[in-house]
């Protein structure tokens, strides 16, 4: 006879009622929900201007404190959020989320992340050489999820005991990917296995704030 | 332990306590006092994202009207203990009924601390911080030893709900640091100190406020620092001390010389914006063998919390060459009345913490 399990369930904020982000990107409109006011207020130099030219390099500079702009890729700000989780009306932990953009560049290989293939090697070979160190990263266990018409790589970096994270990428243009960088924070004790129920309940919330990410070609 | 007002507040503390504000005289409603030590936490609090001026305010004049009722949580271990929450602030007061002719009957606001969050008390302590993919993530520390050489000691960046969170602190610290030091980022080492386990605590556990025993995280950085000393570590650490984090480290460095090390030989000190005395600091670091120099200290005039610490504390001077004055002239920091002189001059609470904001926000040049 089989065990019934109660599916865990988060209540979080209601996305679409979330402040909305827009940025103007070289060949699309790039649209996602979330209050990044606190981060962007302690730390304005950190993240771009919402109408970025990606292709303009002296442009983008300024925002690459500790890269260059000829290094095999880099990373640029768009937001920070952080949104809480509540359990039967108590808090129960918290949701970070990064938004940013990687520039693949001067990879073997990889001259267009539109390719499916290219953005998979691409993203290999940078899992390669940040994780070279560390013996006990889980990841990166690559799967390609579609999200409301998004296609998604997704990627586990949890590395030993820390909070579990998880990174997903989707192509803009031939060099540039959104990478969407989520860490689950204050659920359990720091260090203890994460219960696979939860990891589900928090996956769907990610999952739920994927769907509303809009990426629309620019006329 | 627990906490009990008349052990944690004498009856000579009790008659330096002042009126928050000129409502809460006992005219309407019962006197609310509160203690004018509080000041630069008030000051702290009310420039954190924890809450806002206008709010706290409300809520410690509330009491006079809602002390001890229905929405306050109560000390088990005392009946007059009492608790109630305002945003990411906890205001911790008692009720005094009847004190005899010396001191009068009403609220007695003993503290202002900053909320407990669920995730922050599991995550104190030390935690290698790694630079993957762009981001800093905290990785706990077992062996309690550092491995890299750029330490942090902080309480972190405050949250809209109170408490800090070790996430955005670990990012916001990395960048910070490695800024200041105009290098390449790499791994640090990060020991956080949230704020709600700087100050001792007592029995106001729920289910998810857990919370650690008091001079835990203390002692935690005092063996971390004793395990450097004794080569456990590869090499000289560089640690970057700022807001509570100060305090933990004042508190672990007296408990060094009791812990037989004497003189710290393989670490450096850096502090920034600091929510403790520099004089302190600098006495405590003398007594392990390092000299803090004013070029090691660095204020900023937008961390009101900090210099609210540090102009409400006699002994700010000790860091400095020269005297008081001196060091009032040379940064142009306005000054805090201090706890005596609030006393002295018969002072609302509300009304002076706001004379010395207004100074704090026109004595920098």
């Amino acid at each position: 006879m089989g065990t019934t399990r109660n599916k865990v369930e988060l209540t979080i904020p209601c996305i679409p009622t979330l402040p909305i982000n827009s940025f103007e990107l070289p060949d699309a409109n790039l649209c996602f929900r979330g209050d990044s006011s606190h981060a962007i207020e302690s730390d304005p130099d950190d993240f771009v201007s919402y109408n970025i030219d990606l292709n303009n390099d002296d442009y983008i500079s300024q925002y690459l404190f500790f890269n260059k702009i000829d290094d095999k890729y880099f990373y640029l700000n768009l937001a920070q959020i952080e949104f809480n989780a509540e359990q039967l009306g108590k808090s129960c932990g918290n949701f970070h989320i990064a938004v940013k953009i990687v520039r693949a560049q001067h990879i073997d290989g990889v001259d267009d992340l539109r390719d499916k293939n290219q953005l998979l090697k691409a993203q290999s070979y940078i899992f390669a050489e940040e994780y070279k160190n560390d013996s006990n990263v889980q990841g990166p266990d690559f799967k390609f999820v579609d999200i409301n018409g998004m296609g998604y790589l997704s990627e586990n970096a949890t590395v030993g005991k820390a909070y579990p994270r998880h990174i997903f990428f989707c192509a803009i243009d031939h060099r540039h990917a959104l990478m969407i960088d989520v860490t689950f924070e204050g659920f359990i004790p720091m260090g203890s296995p994460f219960p696979p129920d939860l990891h589900e309940a928090c996956m769907d919330v990610v999952k739920d704030f994927l769907s509303h990410i809009e990426l629309s070609p620019r006329d | 332990m627990a906490v009990n007002f008349f052990k944690r507040v004498t009856p000579s503390e009790l008659k330096a306590y002042i009126p928050f504000n000129r409502n809460t005289r006992g005219t309407s409603g019962r006197a609310v006092y509160i203690n004018p030590a509080l000041l630069p936490r008030y000051i702290e609090l009310i420039n954190s994202k924890a809450t806002n001026q206008m709010r706290l305010d409300a809520a410690i004049q509330g009491l006079r009207a809602l002390a001890g009722g229905f929405t306050s949580d109560s000390n088990n271990n005392n009946a007059f203990c009492h608790r109630t929450q305002v945003d990411g602030v906890e205001i911790f007061y008692s009720i005094l009924q009847d004190l005899g002719p010396t001191n009068k009957s009403g609220i007695y606001v003993t503290d202002l601390r900053v909320k407990a969050l669920n995730g922050s008390p599991h995550s104190a302590g030390l935690h290698l911080a790694q630079l993957r993919q762009g981001s800093w993530t905290p990785n706990p520390v077992e062996n309690n030893t550092p491995t890299t050489y750029f330490g942090a000691i902080t309480g972190g960046v405050d949250s809209k709900s109170g408490d800090a969170s070790i996430m955005i602190t670990c990012n916001s610290t990395g960048k910070r640091m490695f800024k200041k030091l105009g290098c390449r980022p790499v791994d640090y080492d990060l020991f956080f100190t949230p704020s709600s386990q700087v100050t001792t605590e007592g029995t106001w556990t729920t289910a998810t406020q857990k919370r650690l025993p008091t001079g835990y995280l203390p002692r935690k950085l005092a063996d971390a620092m004793i395990k450097v000393e004794k080569k456990n570590h590869v090499g000289m650490i560089k640690w970057d001390v700022s807001d509570q984090g100060a305090q933990i480290l004042l508190q672990a460095l007296k408990l060094l010389p009791t812990l037989g090390m004497t003189k710290l030989e393989r670490q450096s000190f850096e502090v920034s914006n600091p929510y403790a005395p520099i004089g302190s600091l600098k006495l405590a670091l003398k007594s392990v063998g390092y000299e803090l120099t004013p070029e090691m200290v660095n204020l900023q005039s937008q961390s009101r919390g900090s210099i609210a610490h540090q102009t409400h504390t006699m002994d700010i001077g000790l860091a400095f060459k020269g005297n008081r004055n001196s060091l009032d002239k040379s940064v142009g920091i306005a000054q805090v009345p201090n706890a005596l002189n609030i006393k002295s001059h018969n002072a609302i609470f509300s009304e002076t913490a706001n004379k010395a904001l207004k100074g704090l926000t026109q004595g920098w040049s």
